[in-house]
């Protein structure tokens, strides 16, 4: 199964918020999706309900089979924390990365697994984990603020340089638009920049939506907050729009959000 | 040598035949047997078969029978005891006549129609013409105007090649602003010469397009108007003007006052169906002064619009023709329109068409003059003589009351003999009226909408007709509600004489009839007229209900319209729920429950929509609802900017499909007469409808 990788070249920009909801999103609609945290901030596993005090992670054991600490979160849903880690644990985890083939190899057992669709959070800008897993990854998703300073990111983007070599591989890149609001014009702007810039690499747009946060401090699904959310009928869309890229079936594409719901 | 057989056939041995059916006179007997042969026949023949060579034996039949009873009332009817019942008598046959001839003219002008279809346009853009889109206003509201022109900003069409102009006539500050701001051109003139026609004029001479759409300033069009008329001007170079439906969106008087939600076509259906159609057969499809193309270079060639007349739409077409320019009418509705609002200004609308038809009759008869075929000149001259109509339709209002109330006698000859050749011809007249185009007007309604107008329209024919150079142009009033039901006394004050006349004459003739010894009585021509009094006073009176206006208080119009959208909340909170209907002014959306449904803390501020037609963001306050359905939640536009508002025009009325005609039942004579006395009691005596009734259209249908 593949792998999707979210990264971003700026910090904040909604990276842990899509792969915690694709995955739900994903694991909903009966795939079965690990989530690998690469980020030393180790805040993904918020997401999934992973306990605060719960330190266990990848960064401890670069060089062991992964899957073994697999914590499920849910059905079809797993998660593999980044770990609490120091200085050292880093550079030794970043120089095992550094093997040639290191995905390919040592952890083929969940890579190479074709029942498994693998979403990587990364820390923002360049990381050794992001630069070895190109290698392997399928689909490179960039999720973009929807302000005025990511005018100046797009373009850098476009013109390569700022990402190269990192989100090129597999079927190449794809952003997503984060925090769109409608009553703002420049907002409004930066969306049609988008769209007129990156067409169809524009995988979608998600609205800021306060029930993220609000989701994220419960640590649920923004679905399970709030089945009528905006930004979680957005993110379902991305999710429909990854699995038809990367050509898997999610149950014919039936939404859990219902587009047009009947009053009750 | 086809054609000559059939010439041949025709004179030599239909036409003797023919003759000798209209003239063979019979007695009483045999003719009803004769004439109940002939209804029979055609109503079998018209239940079997839907066929168009069916339907024109109906009519052939149904001709026959008329000039039948037209010649025998020409040469059995008119010995007259006096000189007073001579003059009635004569007179009632002229009105006769006049009926025989438009019957006629409609059975020639309706029984080959035209169904055109869209000539689409070149893929190869650049053979597109230029057009200017125009768009002339003189004392409307800026609120009527305003999305006319954003709804023409909306049309597809390359951009280079589409100007859109605003023509005030009211030079008024407001709207040069307004232009401005919306980004369309604007045109005023110092002077109001020649009204409409005068600001078109004036208005060709500073632009420059090939083509030229018009619109009135409350017609909005929807986007494909110009995709769908545009391509047969390119195809046919000699084609001067593609005229397209006029469709009112909002209740006329009639269907507002009368129908009361019924399912009844609208009056205007059938000249904007079957007669326009018809009249395109015969290459004399006329101008109607909006919703139309017209090419420059054939406008250049006779000297711009005409401005003799009030209706210089018309006329305007009939010159074109008379130089051998092609008319067209595309029978599709592309654009939306405000009838009329109040009786009275249906009124004034109608008198302005009566007078300007007059005028044309008069100062360049389609029947002299160059340039037309025989055919055109006889649909122009339906066209023009149409409003004449006023006339006999009072003589027939009124007759009746010469026998009962005055004993005067104006139709020679037993009951029974006049009887059995009048019937034949009025009941097939209705029948084939109705076979041929009962589902654009039911039957009997004709009639109605006739006596409405007609005690207002005798003045301004007759006066026109002797001095057709008196008379200005009155523009008609749009956009204004009716805020509070009244009766409208004044503009069916002749109905409510004639009827109380009516009602009086057929009250003193019962009495009479029922005291045989005191009063001398023929029953059956008593009873004849009362017949024909009463049917007439039920018509009057439905004419009289027209008058009681009822509110309409809603000032927009609403459609039912199914496209999810997100409202966000003061909280930042942003929810994905469904709009079920749309208005300029406000929306209703399904409520919904989770973490965030406490509007009252959290209130909902904006409502985005996005839909593969727009996508817009518009500030709103919600509004408490009359029903209290806690299914939905109601809200009301605040702060609505001119993009915003050009989006909502978008999808409002912009889309290929927002105007759909209904599809009406077929009529039936006897079930349509049974409907007026549905709507007289209901208008009488019913509950009267205080909310809108708008008139929905099929709400387009997203994902
Ligand atoms: N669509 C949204 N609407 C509202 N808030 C959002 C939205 N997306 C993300 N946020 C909020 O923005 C903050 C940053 O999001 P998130 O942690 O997912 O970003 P990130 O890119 O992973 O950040 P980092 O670079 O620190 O890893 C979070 O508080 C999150 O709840
Ligand atoms: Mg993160």
């Amino acid at each position: 199964m593949p792998i999707i990788s979210v990264c971003s070249p700026k910090g904040g920009v909604g990276k842990t918020t899509l792969v915690a909801n694709l995955a739900y999103a994903f694991s909903k609609s009966g795939t079965k999706v690990v989530v690998i945290d690469f980020d030393p901030q180790n805040a993904t596993r918020l997401y999934f309900g992973v306990s605060l005090t719960d330190e266990r992670g990848i960064v401890t054991i670069p060089n062991k089979d992964w899957i073994s600490s697999c914590i499920n979160v849910d059905r079809n849903l797993y998660m593999l924390p980044f770990g609490k880690s120091n200085k050292e644990q880093r550079a030794i985890f970043d120089e095992a990365l550094k093997q040639p083939n290191y995905f390919k190899e040592v952890q083929s057992s969940l890579f190479d697994n074709p029942d498994i669709l693998v979403i990587a959070d990364f820390a923002p800008g360049y990381t050794q984990a992001l630069d070895s897993i190109a290698t392997v990854s399928n689909l490179q998703i960039v999720p973009l603020l929807a302000d005025a300073a990511s005018v100046s990111l797009f373009s850098q983007l476009l013109s390569g340089g700022l990402m190269d070599g990192l989100v090129g591989g597999g079927l190449g890149y794809y952003i997503v638009l984060n925090q769109i609001d409608n009553r703002i014009k420049l907002n409004r702007e930066v969306q049609n920049f988008a769209l007129t810039n990156f067409k169809d690499n524009l995988l979608g747009m998600v609205h800021k939506d306060t029930n993220v946060t609000e989701a994220a401090g419960q640590q649920v699904s923004v679905y399970d907050y709030n089945k009528n959310s905006a930004a979680a009928f957005d993110m379902e869309v991305i999710a429909k729009k990854v699995a038809q890229i990367l050509g898997f079936d999610v149950k014919k594409g039936t939404m859990i959000i219902n587009p047009l719901r009947k009053p009750n | 040598m086809k054609k000559f057989l059939l010439t041949a056939f025709l004179l030599l041995v239909a036409a003797p035949i023919v003759t000798l059916v209209v003239i063979a006179p019979m007695s009483a007997h045999n003719q009803f047997i004769f004439g109940i042969t002939m209804i029979i026949a055609c109503i079998v023949a018209s239940v079997c078969s839907k066929k168009h060579f069916i339907s024109f034996c109906i009519l052939v039949v149904t001709v026959i029978s008329s000039t039948r009873y037209m010649f025998f009332r020409l040469t059995q009817t008119l010995e007259f005891p006096s000189l007073i019942d001579m003059i009635f008598g004569y007179l009632l046959l002229a009105a006769e006549i006049y009926v025989y001839i438009v019957l006629l003219l409609s059975f020639f002008q309706l029984s080959w129609s035209l169904k055109r279809k869209i000539v689409p346009l070149p893929s190869d853009e650049s053979k597109w013409p230029t057009v200017d889109v125009y768009i002339p206003t003189y004392n409307e509201p800026l609120q009527v105007v305003r999305d006319t022109v954003l709804a023409a900003q909306c049309l597809e069409y390359p951009k280079d090649k589409l100007k859109i102009y605003l023509l005030d006539d009211g030079k008024r500050k407001e709207f040069a602003a307004f232009a401005t701001e919306a980004n369309v051109g604007y045109i005023t003139r110092t002077n109001n010469f020649h009204a409409k026609a005068g600001n078109l004029n004036h208005a060709m001479t500073l632009t420059n397009g090939e083509l030229i759409a018009i619109f009135d300033c409350d017609h909005i069009t929807t986007k494909i108007f110009l995709q769908s008329t545009v391509g047969e001007f390119i195809k046919d170079k000699r084609l001067a003007l593609m005229q397209t439906p006029h469709h009112f969106y909002s209740p006329d008087p009639i269907q507002r006052n009368l129908y009361l939600g019924r399912d009844i076509p609208p009056e205007n259906d059938l000249f904007y169906g079957p007669i326009q159609r018809g009249n395109d057969n015969w290459n004399a499809t006329f101008f109607c002064g909006s919703c139309a193309v017209i090419r420059r270079s054939a406008l250049d060639e006779i000297g711009g619009f005409a401005v003799e007349t009030v209706t210089e739409d018309a006329h305007t077409a009939l010159r074109l023709q008379r130089r051998g320019w092609k008319t067209a009418f595309l029978d599709h509705i592309l654009s939306g329109g405000l009838a009329t609002e109040r009786l009275i200004d249906h009124l004034a609308q109608r008198n302005r068409w009566a007078r300007g038809m007059v005028q044309i009759f008069r100062l360049d008869n389609p029947l002299l003059g160059k340039g037309l075929s025989l055919a055109q000149r006889l649909c122009y001259l339906s066209a023009t003589t149409y409003f004449f109509f006023a006339i006999p339709t009072i003589i027939f209002l009124l007759t009746p009351l010469l026998y009962l109330l005055f004993g005067i006698s104006i139709v020679h000859g037993s009951v029974e003999l006049l009887l059995s050749y009048a019937l034949p011809h009025l009941v097939l007249s209705v029948f084939s009226n109705s076979r041929l185009y009962g589902n654009y007007r039911y039957s009997f309604w004709g009639q109605i909408y006739d006596i409405v107008l007609s005690f207002h329209l005798v003045l301004p024919t007759v006066v026109t007709l002797f001095m057709p150079h008196h008379g200005s142009f009155n523009v008609t009033d749009k956009g204004q509600t009716v805020e509070k039901s009244y009766f409208d006394v004044h503009s069916v004050k002749p109905h409510l004489i004639v009827s109380f006349l009516l009602l009086l004459a057929i009250v003193f003739s019962l009495v009479k009839l029922c005291l045989p010894n005191y009063f001398d009585m023929q029953v059956g021509p008593t009873a004849l007229n009362i017949f024909w009094a009463s049917f007439n006073l039920i018509l009057l009176i439905a004419a009289i209900c027209v008058g009681r206006e009822t509110a309409n208080k809603r000032k927009t119009q609403r459609i039912f319209l199914e496209v999810p959208v997100n409202v966000y909340q003061a909280s930042g909170a942003c929810t994905r729920t469904v709009l079920r209907d749309l208005s300029m002014s406000g929306c209703r959306v399904d409520s919904f429950d989770g973490p965030t449904s406490n509007f009252n803390e959290d209130p909902i501020t904006d409502l985005e929509i996005n839909s593969d037609i727009t996508s817009l963001c518009v500030n709103v306050q919600q509004i408490a609802d009359m029903h209290k359905d806690p299914n939905y939640l109601h809200f009301s536009f605040v702060n609505v900017d001119l993009d915003t508002r050009r989006e909502f025009v978008r999808l409002l009325f912009s889309r290929a499909d927002t105007w759909v005609r209904p599809n009406y039942k077929k009529d039936n004579p006897l079930v349509s007469f049974f409907t007026i006395l549905c709507c007289i009691k209901d208008s009488l005596f019913g509950k009267r409808r205080t909310d809108d009734i708008h008139v929905a259209v099929v709400g387009a249908k997203n994902e």
